[in-house]
């Protein structure tokens, strides 16, 4: 029973390095407010990097790590994403068998429109992420759905996205039912979970740009501007839902499927606060 | 030098509530740092014992009727810590594997392992009703 004598002692050792920050309000859906939320984050961040303008959050890491944004920009300059770019524009303008495209399915033609995604739904009380919205169409046109984590989806979600750089994200929280979903994203974001007893925040907030094993974890601010991304460490291009899966377990969670609907209600709290930031996806890791 | 780390770790968590009332969960985690499980503790004029109810279960004796009764009360546990969302990454490969031994007729084996699995899920519930409260607490303050 030795395990058990460890694992009770990680979680009573985490218990003690509670943050004290202490958000009075916030925690229920009459008092939860998404614009202060967004406002606190980028005023934590400006306080922890002082030197780094809000603008540069879009680019992760690289934002608050000199030490590894030489070696980032010099993999940007023969971008590792030019050929999903180039497979997922194709696949974009790919005629449906019934004679329509992926363009029918969008506003102006899926031009860049990413900064709108994802997307509250009213009538089906759920949020709908870009690549749900992209599988979703060739379903209604009788095609078969991509896989959700890479390939096709990726490839196609960024071309979407890189003919929408530049724009500012402005996600949308029309309504009570949006926000109680915004509520649950922003929850899950901050609960500590798993046998590490960890939260999202305790690596992408608190956590920022210090040392966790080998890694400096980003900050949670911008954290879905770039998406899909092309991570050495996969050697492909991926999706943030892809990417959820591998933090999620990172805290030894059994992770989530990608596309549940927490995953989706996660990606929609973190991209209200990338709101005002703009797209510049596709991008590169490690 | 892990052990002393452990004892200094729980000590330094329970020293701040020794001279408070301290609770079940108090009293429980102190005598079980310092006296380790099987152990006896008075709590509020009562006798408890310092074994984690998984400790109990397993340490029945070893047979058929005993590690299915287990088996199921960790596959229920299972299920309940993940409708709550809080289970944990190898939890299910405890469970499949006491599955396995169960139906090998390695019943002691069978038994440490899903009351390992079972431990696993009655601390993930554990951390779900603390998150309850605490999550807010790492939100950065409004102004
Ligand atoms: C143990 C620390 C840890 C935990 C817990 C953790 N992450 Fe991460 N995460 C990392 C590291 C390290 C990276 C890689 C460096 C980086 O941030 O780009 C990363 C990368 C990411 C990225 C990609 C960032 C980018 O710029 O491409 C996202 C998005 C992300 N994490 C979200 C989450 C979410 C959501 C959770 C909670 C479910 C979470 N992380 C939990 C450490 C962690």
């Amino acid at each position: 029973m030795k395990i058990i004598k460890t694992t009770l002692l990680a979680m009573s050792v985490a218990a003690l390095s509670q943050t004290a920050m202490a958000a009075k309000t916030g925690a229920t859906l009459s008092t939860v407010d998404p614009e202060a939320d967004r406002i606190a984050l980028q005023e934590y961040m400006k306080d922890r990097f002082p030197d780094t303008p809000v603008s540069e959050y879009v680019n992760g890491i690289y934002a608050v790590d000199a030490a590894s944004r030489a070696q980032w920009e010099e993999i940007e300059e023969f971008p590792p994403y030019e050929l999903d770019l180039e497979e997922g524009e194709e696949l974009f303008n790919e005629q449906f068998a019934n004679g329509k495209s992926l363009a029918d399915c969008f506003d102006n033609g899926g031009e860049g429109i990413r900064q709108n995604y994802p997307m509250w739904n009213d009538e089906r009380k759920t949020v709908v992420t870009l690549e749900m919205a992209i599988n979703e169409c060739r379903l209604q046109n009788g095609e078969k759905p991509y896989g959700w984590k890479k390939g096709p989806i990726a490839k196609v979600s960024a071309y979407m996205a890189y003919t929408s750089r530049g724009n500012e994200f402005v996600i949308d929280i029309p309504n009570d039912d949006a926000k109680a979903a915004y509520l649950d994203g922003k929850k899950f974001f901050y609960t500590k979970r798993g046998q590490l007893n960890l939260s999202c925040a305790d690596c992408h907030l608190t956590g920022t740009n210090r040392l966790v094993r080998a890694d400096r974890p980003s900050p949670a601010l911008g954290h879905s501007t770039h998406f899909p991304v092309v991570r050495s460490k996969w050697g492909n291009i991926g999706t943030i839902h892809r990417r959820y899966e591998g933090c999620h377990r990172d805290s030894r969670s059994e992770f989530l499927k990608v596309q549940s609907e927490t995953y989706r209600n996660l990606e929609y709290f973190q991209t209200y606060m990338s709101n005002g930031l703009v797209v510049n996806g596709p991008g590169s890791r490690k | 030098m892990k052990k002393i780390a452990t004892i200094a770790a729980v000590a330094a968590l329970t020293a701040s509530s020794l001279t408070m009332a301290q609770s079940f969960q108090e009293a429980f985690d102190m005598n079980r740092a310092m006296y380790g499980a099987g152990a006896t503790f008075e709590w509020n004029g009562k006798s408890y014992n310092t074994s984690y109810i998984e400790e109990e279960l397993a340490s029945k004796p070893a047979n058929q009727a005993n590690a299915q009764a287990l088996f199921d009360a960790a596959k229920a546990k299972l299920a309940e810590v993940r409708e709550a969302g809080f289970a944990w990454r190898d939890n299910v490969k405890y469970l499949k594997q006491a599955k396995e031994a169960l139906e090998a007729g390695e019943y002691q084996k069978s038994m440490d392992l899903a009351a390992r699995s079972h431990l696993q899920s009655r601390v993930g519930l554990e951390q779900a009703e603390t998150a309850k409260n605490e999550w807010i607490l790492a939100v950065p303050p409004l102004n």
